[in-house]
């Protein structure tokens, strides 16, 4: 009996086994099911993360989608998965101050799985700058105001260009239209369209967030003392602070870009103290001058401004703004010098914005 | 006979035929679970299909297209995509309709024809007809992503819609019967999921 039982259980165990080895292969079958849809979905994710990862690399580096077309495929690692981007620039040449069109190609792979994602983005910068609304504007009511001498505003478009007339003055309010109206009464000196205008948009409060933001960029430059040193470039126009005494001594022909003058918001400002920005010479700047809770700016040459003037306060400023422009200055409003200032605000900041137009997935 | 050898036979029978019966609920089994797989397997073939298509409603090589789904049903849906991503810009139309006919080639009279189409201008690009056991296709809008209330269909303003609700109930072309005495049953695999198609996002 001992013999036969035995036969008998080594028989069980084996159409046991088979039934095990059977059972097993199909819960085998059901979770690789499972898996693969979710390497699938990983797959894709990646391809997504991929996309985003080069965009940002993008946007440090403006030279890095023409860089990485089809034949040299970027290859990042996203959580463990491989991915290959490539970019294709197909409008703009992704300038700093361009507005480009770019169409990215993700292919992630997770497992044995490939997701492939194209995105066609429009790449543009953010604008920091306020758009300019006159030659000279007073975003603050602070201020007193005096012209004289051969000194210039005039708000009217340069000849030949393709700018728009603008104010040669703009204040927040109507009183204090009123109260530079009758600082220039029959002036000539004063001309645009209209000579002074009530702007009730005028604001400084996203500026001064922007000089903060400037002030603490890499590449802004400081300047104090007698300076000789250059002030952009039409290419390459910069941004510029002034916070103490600081003199222009010639042998700067131009500048372009963005020029602050400003008053230290902890120093209490006074007519002899502060910031003094002595232009000498026959210096232009072209772009946005901006004077921060200060206005001490001595042209005895014949310095030009073209572009805007911005006078405005922090709002922890309480003091008065004495704006006395004297001398030979001019001030004449010009869009090119806009576009100066905002480029050297995007080369600064380097911040982009992208839009995205439109998504391919192939799954 | 010997009393031991008589013992180890009835043990042994029994031992036997337990493991038939076991052996043969294994079969049933493991036949069911192949068709489930099998049933799988084709609910996984039209969620690619369906997959493939939805993913990229609204898209356009240049750009999304406008209020790219042209109406909307609770069992037809007709969208522009540039399915094929053609460089040359041109976007196909392309309808998904689960029919009114009857798979006259199976025996189960529940499962219907879902039909894929895409045409470019006048041109039939390509016309499928699944007939992979299709008991269900239903398709459910929402205006807003993760809403719970779905739009009422069909759709008034397909313009407004962000997400797209689908469930596809697949069931085998025959009955499974367990036993020979049973009425037997279809066997049925189901598939559902919500798509937010990116093109039609607000960005």
């Amino acid at each position: 009996m001992g013999r036969a039982l035995l036969i008998i259980c080594a028989g069980v165990f084996v159409g046991l086994g088979y039934v095990s080895i059977g059972i097993n292969s199909q819960t085998r079958s059901v979770t690789e099911s499972t898996v693969s849809y979710a390497q699938v979905i990983q797959a894709r994710n990646a391809a997504h993360t991929a996309i985003q990862v080069g965009m940002n690399e993008m946007n440090k580096d403006t030279s890095f989608a023409n860089t990485h077309g089809e034949s040299n495929k970027w290859k990042p690692i996203i959580d463990g998965d491989t991915a290959e981007v490539y970019f294709d620039v197909i409008q703009g040449t992704n300038g700093y101050r361009d507005t480009s069109i770019v169409r990215v190609h993700a292919t992630a792979k997770s497992g044995g799985y490939k997701s492939k994602v194209i995105s066609l983005y429009r790449r543009s910068n953010f604008d920091f700058v306020p758009t300019f609304t006159a030659a000279a504007a007073f975003a603050t009511n602070n201020f007193t105001f005096s012209m004289g001498g051969s000194s210039q505003i005039n708000g009217n478009a340069p000849s030949g260009s393709d700018c728009q007339d603008l104010p040669g003055i703009a204040t927040m309010t109507d009183e204090r239209t009123d109260y530079v109206e009758g600082q220039t009464s029959g002036s000539s000196n004063l001309t645009g369209n209209p000579e002074v205008q009530t702007d009730p948009d005028l604001s400084y409060s996203p500026v001064d967030s922007l000089i903060a933001r400037l002030r603490d960029l890499e590449g802004t430059q400081f300047i104090s003392g007698n300076y000789k040193g250059g002030l952009g470039t039409q290419d390459e126009p910069g941004v510029f602070f002034v916070e103490d005494y600081a003199k222009f001594t010639g042998g700067i022909g131009e500048g372009y870009g963005i020029l602050v003058v400003r008053s230290d918001a902890d120093m209490e400002y006074e007519d002899s103290d502060g910031s003094t920005l002595d232009m000498a010479g026959n210096v232009t700047f072209n772009g946005l001058v901006i004077f921060e809770n200060a206005y001490n700016f001595d042209g005895k040459g014949t310095p030009t401004i073209n572009g805007s003037v911005l006078v405005g306060n922090t709002d922890d400023y309480s003091g008065t703004i004495d704006v006395d422009i004297s001398g030979n200055l001019t001030i004449q409003y010009d869009c090119v010098g806009e576009e100066y200032a905002k480029l050297a605000a995007a080369r600064m900041v380097q911040t982009n914005k992208y839009k995205r137009l439109t998504t391919f997935e192939d799954l | 006979m010997n009393t031991a050898y008589i013992t180890s036979f009835v043990i042994g029978g029994m031992v036997l035929l337990s493991i038939l019966t076991m052996n043969f609920s294994i079969s049933q089994n493991s036949t069911e679970l192949a068709l489930q797989r099998n049933m799988k397997q084709h609910v996984n073939t039209v969620a690619d299909m369906v997959s493939h298509d939805f993913a990229k409603i609204g898209y356009n090589w240049m750009g999304k297209i406008n209020n790219p789904i042209q109406s909307a049903d609770s069992n037809k849906i007709v969208f522009m995509s540039n399915i094929d991503n053609d460089s040359s810009n041109d976007a196909e139309t392309v309808t998904w309709t689960f029919g009114t006919s009857s798979v006259s080639s199976t025996s189960n009279p529940n499962d219907y024809v879902l039909t894929r189409l895409i045409v470019l201008g006048s041109t039939t690009i390509n016309k499928t007809d699944i007939t992979l056991g299709v008991t269900k296709f239903s398709l459910s809008y929402y205006d807003t992503v993760g809403s719970t209330t779905p739009m009422s269909t069909p759709v008034a303003n397909p313009e407004d819609i962000r997400q797209i609700e689908i469930e596809v109930v697949l069931q085998s072309k025959d009955k499974f019967k367990a036993t020979s005495g049973s009425p037997g049953r279809y066997i049925t695999s189901t598939w559902h999921k919500r798509f937010s198609p990116i093109n039609i996002q607000d960005n």
